[in-house]
């Protein structure tokens, strides 16, 4: 039997990207579509998934790397433009946007790109976001995830409102519209009101493929009936394992086939062609942000000031706060877990940081994935840059062959659409 | 400064319902169709290619304007790219953010059809009981762009994005604090066009507008139109050079004066649905009434009273009145110019209509991809020898294009006070 085949998502803008350029002092966010071109097409000639864009409708927090880019649809529509294989994931909110703009604009985006796109479902962690569409507060994590859920459901009823044989080409070789086979779909619901059909034909791939990264409580029941692709924060092999199986778990019990879900935690690695290297790159990338910066946004999710702390002594688990409210953030209960499971320190905690960190050569690393894929703990990893474009040009030159010399990763795209190179059935 | 014609080519028109043989079939849900044509009106010079959106379902295959043109973006070098998006349908800060990507990804082509959503059926995909009036829809629209253009002012200009501030905006419609999470497009602000021709319309078109779509099938008529609104500008601290004004044009252009005349027949014969729209565009029975005599001017609504596409409602109640027209002439007047000939004859109409200020060039809706094809192959350098076109992109952006000047930056703006 042949061993299971790893996926890669390249994670291309918006939170997560790390995107320091050695050397700099300030992130460097590419708005140039030539530099957005270039990476893109790396990135497809290291054969993997899909560019995931994260998303945020707010400058607040957004001193971090990477998070000043580019609007997602806007982008990705532009990249498949440029590209032929690889998967344009994009981030769109379910809590300040509306379903019928959303379903379109990824119907849009599939036409485009011929069966490429993919919607990261998100429903808005940063509560500044609110105050950049009206008066309202920013709903709780319990009313976003009611909201995502009708929101998804209009989404997916959209695309379904065109048959695929809607579509016709006549004798004349005209492109037509059966108007008996397009349907309103009539959605009336306690936050939407949606009467369709779509203004757009059936989607290529049938819908988008659907992601989504929420590890709270209602985001892993969310997950576990909606989503094909899980984006998510595992930073040891025994969580991961935990996650993955809890996933496949919760989404056989929504009835889906687990095997139809591919759990794809983050993945940073610091790599150089030797530990030495590597070990001072990651020490040059850490000095740029400050460490009091990373400690404050780490004590914000704690409630715990961990500047006033000893910085090599265990945090004390007294002080941590109360994680039992399955609505707690999950970047919070993680951390606190971090901190009970390994006695952590602040500065132990900012070294590990939330996802699996690597620091050291290619060949480690490609050592590592391998290991998590044979263990179960993923189906594969959203990769985060630690610096661009200079860490996705090494991981493709260096990692990708390895993975692919031990028989983990493919050598060639399986076919054209997103759905295909994930291995993924239509859902309808 | 010497005038100079201006052209937008159509995305969304070339689906025709009568038949031209040996035509190539629309695919515009295809972007290697859309991006080819986007390229020939690029070597026609054209300043933009133009896509309107509608929000809700035809019976046609179609792309969503803003990812369509960043598709675009990628396929083109100099032409520019216009997309209508709804004020009414749509939040400010994601308007804002998604036009000025698309400006930084075009490199500074971007421009925004401000429309306010005319079709009462788009309500019902967006969670609203009613369609907004037709005056709220413009005062909306009013806060709407001061927002959208604040936040993009909100970011210093500076190599690499400087400095953001939020623009604290408090108003009738609107909360939003920002700034905007995208650095300040290329363009400063990407180019403003509208299509309202309605009183209100035209108000807000001279506060704001930068390019003016509009449906004016007759001369004169287009003359004062022209006329009305270049007057409005000094009032709101704006030359004419500031607004380019674009008549929808649909050529009817053929090799041979004859097989234009026998486009414009086929066409003719396939208008049944058109007299329907145009039943409901005025708003009384135009078919019960004789066909070849003036219509009673007592059936004549005092004043529009559709909600949607208001002004050219009254365009048409108004030349009915004016000029006396029978039911048949209605019919067989498109709303907007329709003309058939050969290049020769083409290039001599554009000529009238441009050197009597009737416009400053055209918004061109092709019936036909040959019809396309011929106006970049033999109008275009017929206008070029007249001295009427231009023969080179002069600049990068699409305000290039026009030859408008770049908005104040926003510390200009500000600091000044």
């Amino acid at each position: 039997m042949t061993m299971r085949q790893m996926h890669l998502n390249c994670m291309l803008g918006g939170i997560g990207l790390g995107a320091w350029r050695p050397g700099e002092a300030d992130p460097w966010t590419p708005r140039d579509l030539g530099a957005l071109t270039a990476m893109a097409r790396t990135a497809e000639r290291g054969l993997m998934d899909a560019l995931f864009f994260g998303d945020l409708n707010s400058t607040a927090g957004a001193g971090r790397a990477g998070l000043l880019g580019l609007e997602p649809f806007t982008t990705c529509s532009a990249l498949a433009a440029v590209t032929e294989r690889i998967g344009l994931i994009v981030s769109a909110s379910t809590t300040y946007a509306q379903p019928y703009n959303v379903a379109r604009r990824l119907a849009s985006l599939d036409h485009i790109s011929q069966g490429r796109a993919g919607w990261n479902i998100v429903t808005t962690l940063v509560e500044a976001v609110a105050e950049n569409y009206g008066r309202e507060p920013h709903p709780g994590i319990e009313a976003r995830y009611a909201r995502a859920e009708e929101f998804t459901g209009v989404a997916k009823a959209l695309w379904d409102s065109w048959d695929e044989e809607a579509v016709f080409v006549d004798a004349e070789g005209r492109t037509r519209v059966d108007g008996a086979k397009v349907r309103p779909i009539a959605h009336r619901g306690e936050h939407f009101a949606v009467r369709g059909p779509l203004d757009l034909s059936r989607p290529p791939q049938g819908r988008p493929v659907l992601a989504q990264a929420g590890s709270s409580g209602p985001g892993k029941a969310f997950a576990a009936r909606h989503a094909e692709v899980i984006f998510t924060a595992q930073p040891t092999l025994p969580r991961a394992q935990a996650f993955r199986t809890e996933m496949r778990a919760r989404a056989a019990a929504a009835g889906r086939n687990p095997d139809r879900l591919r759990v794809l935690p983050g993945f940073a690695p610091v790599l150089a062609p030797s530990e030495a290297e590597a070990r001072d790159l990651a020490a040059a990338l850490r000095g740029r942000e400050g460490r009091r910066a990373r400690l404050d946004r780490i004590s914000g999710l704690l409630g715990l000031d961990l500047a006033t702390l000893p910085p090599d002594a265990p945090i004390p688990p007294a002080l941590l706060p109360d994680i039992s409210d399955p609505a707690t953030h999950s970047r919070t209960a993680l951390f606190v877990e971090m901190i009970r499971e390994e006695g952590l320190s602040p500065d132990g905690l900012l070294a590990r940081g939330a996802h699996l960190s690597f620091v050291g050569t290619p060949e480690g690393a490609a050592e590592l994935m391998e290991r998590w894929i044979r263990a179960g703990a993923a189906d594969g990893f959203t990769l985060m840059w630690s610096h661009m474009p200079g860490g996705l040009d090494l991981f493709v030159e260096e990692v990708i062959p390895r993975l692919q010399g031990r028989g983990v990763y493919r050598t060639a795209y399986p076919g054209r659409t997103l759905r295909e190179t994930l291995g993924l059935e239509r859902e309808r | 400064m010497t005038r100079s014609l201006h052209f937008h080519s159509c995305i969304d028109w070339l689906d025709a319902a009568w038949r031209v043989p040996a035509e190539t079939p629309a695919r515009l849900f295809d972007l290697q169709q859309v991006a080819d044509r986007a390229r020939l009106a690029e070597r026609g010079l054209m300043d933009a290619m133009f896509i309107a959106d509608f929000y809700t379902y035809r019976p046609r295959v179609n792309l969503e304007p803003l990812t369509l043109l960043s598709a675009l973006a990628a396929c083109t070098t100099r032409i520019g790219l216009v997309a209508s998006v709804s004020t009414t349908y749509n939040e400010p800060y994601d308007l804002a953010r998604m036009f000025a990507s698309l400006d930084h990804l075009s490199g500074g082509r971007a421009g925004w059809n401000m429309v306010t959503t005319a079709v009462g059926t788009v309500s019902a995909n967006y969670s609203r009981e009613e369609h907004l009036e037709h005056d709220s829809r413009y005062a909306r629209a009013q806060e709407f762009v001061e927002v959208v253009t604040a936040l993009w002012d909100s970011w210093e200009d500076a190599p690499g994005g400087g400095e953001a501030r939020p623009i604290g905006h408090e108003g009738d419609w609107f909360s939003v604090r920002g700034p905007l999470n995208v650095p300040r497009p290329p363009q400063g602000h990407p180019v403003r066009c509208q299509a309202g021709a309605s009183d209100a319309g035209r108000d807000f078109a001279a506060r704001w507008a930068e390019v003016i779509f509009t449906a004016q099938p007759l001369l004169p008529v287009a003359q004062e139109f022209y006329a009305d609104l270049k007057a409005r500008l000094p009032a709101h601290g704006r030359a004419e050079a500031d607004m380019v004004i674009l008549p929808g044009l649909l050529p009817l252009l053929a090799e041979t004066a004859a097989e234009a005349k026998d486009m414009a027949a086929a066409r003719q014969a396939a208008q049944p649905a058109e007299a329907r729209r145009m039943e409901e565009l005025l708003g009384f029975a135009l078919s019960a009434l004789p066909m070849d005599e003036p219509i009673p001017l007592e059936v004549l609504p005092a004043r529009s009273r559709v909600n949607g596409m208001r002004g050219r409602s009254e365009l048409y109640l108004s030349l009915i009145r004016k000029h006396r027209l029978t039911p048949r002439q209605v019919l067989n007047q498109d709303a907007h110019l329709g003309f058939a000939g050969d290049p020769l004859q083409t290039a001599d109409l554009i000529t009238k209509w441009f050197l009597n200020r009737g416009c400053d060039g055209f918004t061109l809706m092709w019936p036909t991809l040959r019809a396309n094809e011929l106006f970049v192959e033999k109008v275009i350098p017929l206008l070029q020898e007249r001295g009427l076109y231009r023969t080179a992109y002069e600049g990068t952006t699409l305000r290039d294009h026009y030859g408008f000047r770049p908005p104040p930056g926003r510390l200009d703006v500000r600091g000044a006070a």
